[in-house]
């Protein structure tokens, strides 16, 4: 009897830590989003790209025709001109709608580039900063060696070998992007490692498993959290330089880069068609940067207000 | 310090090595036949077999790795397929025309940045400082390529003031009127850079206990501001500088392109076209050399300038990373 009292009350005190601590993460999570709410241009940032991602997701009732009809007849209208609103490209398809479905291409490599180079630094940087010695040694070397690359040449010269099209923009520029996430982790690997709570822990004999997923893992979240938005804005200016190179996503898909490649060769008969395939990636990338520094500031302890 | 340096320059060691394996193994692991890719579709099996032989290709990876490096010990970069010349000579000739660009918008980018962020920082919150903050993150945000097409759509186009092409050989001031525009679109988002960090690094030095003493002193505002103020807040800019300057070069490889910029840029994108890879794998070594070397300096000067970052370094054994 005494025995089943003691059980449940192990299992009643260890339901209310479990509580509290949910709690106390919801509270975070609150204060970490009214924060981010009273930032003005965190909230524009968060608009910008709400609007990006709605045109991605419903390009085809966004856009008012099909986004590679040729019609040579119409070729180079400018703005407004017979119902285009953005006016016509080279081969006379509407401008505005191969910029909305041009989003996709954007919001696509922007997110999975910066997924793909986040899970791989997140992995390198764990068990460079957790293990140490001559692993640490030789993965931070390797880091180094990537980092000595200006970040577009690296994926100019993994596409050259690579070729064009999506699915190697986003490993491209996802590879290029593993050094930068691998020595942020790093770094936080090292200082969570040396705090008391984890030091009894590894004393304690706890696994490793256990204390990477638990207490480290949360703790380096923030940065990689910052980081990751400020890089989605990097991963779509490269994957527009990458199709602007012709190197990267091959028309007729339309993307912001290779609409602004065209738009190169016609600045003088056309120059609508660089202005607002330029314009598009400009506000776009405005946006995750206003939101990335917003996610910062509420991340960010120091700051109060 | 001089242990300091030579640490520094003892890790380049390793690095350098893992960065020449790194375009070693990437332009090796060409899908298909290197030589037969250079050659294009319509050559023969003989001529195939030939430039094999000439860029020596049938011997073994590791054979190839240590010749390669052999060459680049004796700085030998190999031979250009498509300009039948030695790579560094081509090199050689490009190289200055990227430096004089990324240093003329350097300074061009420094003289707008700094001033305007010092100014940001001492009216915090004002009118200014909100333009000015704004500017900045819309000049962060514009794709370089797109910007430097509006400059030449505005100032070439339109109003027919500058040169939109080429650099420029008939004596200094038809030069700098080359160099205008693509100094500019690279000058206007490293402002922006500038800007924004100097703005914070100032906020943190203007709340210090010594300026409120300065100014207790009844010093003038400017002398507290530049001479007390900035001069403490230096030491992170210039890291921020050597980022830039290094962000500056990859900024050219896109910008000679659209300005017709003879260099290196140009000149790797240019190769990429020309299937010519002895020269892709040349210039890309290159530029990683410069920019390893810019690091090396802006680390140097930075413990110069901060001497707890040196005792740091020198007191840690993990330290350096």
């Amino acid at each position: 009897m005494r025995m089943e009292d003691m059980k449940r009350h192990d299992e009643i005190d260890e339901e209310t830590l479990l509580n509290l601590e949910i709690m106390k993460k919801e509270e975070k999570a609150n204060s970490f989003i009214k924060k981010l709410l009273r930032n003005k241009t965190a909230v524009v940032g968060m608009i910008i790209i709400t609007i990006t991602i709605i045109s991605a997701i419903f390009s085809p009732f966004l856009s008012t025709h099909d986004p590679n009809k040729v019609n040579t007849e119409e070729a180079c209208l400018k703005p407004g001109e017979n119902g285009h609103i953005f006016g016509t490209d080279e081969y006379g398809r509407d401008l505005y709608s191969r910029i909305v479905y041009g989003s996709r291409i954007s919001i696509i490599v922007g997110v999975c580039a910066t997924t793909l180079g986040a899970i791989l630094g997140i992995i390198l940087g764990i068990i460079s900063g957790y293990k140490g010695g001559i692993t640490d040694t030789i993965i931070m070397r390797f880091v180094d060696g990537m980092f000595a690359f200006p970040f577009i040449l690296l994926a100019i010269v993994m596409m050259t070998v690579f070729g064009s099209g999506l699915q190697n923009v986003v490993l491209a520029i996802g590879i290029a992007n593993i050094p930068s996430y691998a020595r942020i982790v790093r770094g936080q690997v090292l200082i969570v490692k040396k705090q008391e709570y984890c030091q009894a822990l590894i004393a304690l004999g706890a696994s490793n498993k256990k204390i990477i997923i638990d207490h480290i893992f949360p703790n380096i979240l923030s940065p990689i959290i910052v980081y990751g938005t400020l890089n989605i804005a990097g991963a779509i200016i490269s994957e527009a330089a990458l199709s602007f190179l012709g190197l990267g996503i091959q028309p007729p898909t339309p993307s912001w880069g290779n609409i602004l490649k065209s738009g190169k060769d016609y600045l003088i008969t056309a120059p609508h068609i660089a202005t607002f395939s330029g314009l598009a990636i400009l506000v776009t990338v405005l946006g995750f940067n206003l939101f990335g520094d917003g996610v910062r500031d509420a991340l960010d302890p120091k700051l109060k207000q | 310090m001089l242990k300091y340096t030579l640490k520094r320059l003892l890790q380049l060691i390793p690095t350098l090595l893992i960065v020449v394996l790194i375009i070693f193994v990437i332009t090796r692991v060409v899908p298909g036949n290197p030589a037969a890719v250079m050659l294009g579709p319509q050559a023969s099996v003989q001529d195939v077999e030939k430039l094999e032989e000439e860029l020596g290709l049938n011997n073994s990876i590791w054979t190839q790795m240590l010749d390669y490096l052999k060459g680049l010990l004796k700085g030998d970069l190999g031979k250009s397929y498509y300009y039948n010349e030695p790579v560094i000579d081509i090199i050689s000739e490009r190289f200055p025309n990227t430096l004089l660009l990324s240093v003329f918008s350097m300074f061009l980018s420094l003289l707008i940045g700094i001033p305007a962020g010092v100014i940001s920082a001492t009216k915090q919150y004002s009118k200014f400082d909100y333009i000015t903050m704004v500017l900045a993150l819309i000049g962060i945000s514009m794709p370089v390529f797109w910007l430097g097409l509006m400059l030449v759509l505005i100032f070439s186009v339109k109003l027919g003031w500058l040169p939109s092409v080429g650099i420029g050989e008939a004596g200094f001031i038809d030069g700098l009127k080359h160099i205008i525009l693509p100094g500019l679109s690279l000058a206007i988002i490293s402002a922006g850079v500038f800007a924004r960090f100097t703005r914070s690094s100032m906020l943190d030095i203007i709340k210090e206990d010594y300026i409120k003493t300065a100014r207790a002193k009844g010093l003038r505002e400017k002398i507290v501001i530049w001479k007390h103020a900035f001069k403490n807040a230096l030491p992170p800019i210039i890291t921020i500088i050597g980022i830039q300057f290094s962000s500056l070069l990859s900024g050219a490889i896109l910008t000679e392109t659209i300005f017709s910029w003879p260099g290196m840029g140009k000149l790797i994108v240019d190769s990429i076209e020309k299937r010519d890879y002895s020269l892709v794998q040349g210039g890309v070594l290159f530029v990683a050399f410069v920019y390893v070397v810019i690091n090396l300096i802006v680390d140097i000067s930075y413990a110069l300038l901060n001497p707890k970052v040196r005792a740091e370094f020198e007191g840690t054994k993990e330290g350096g990373k």
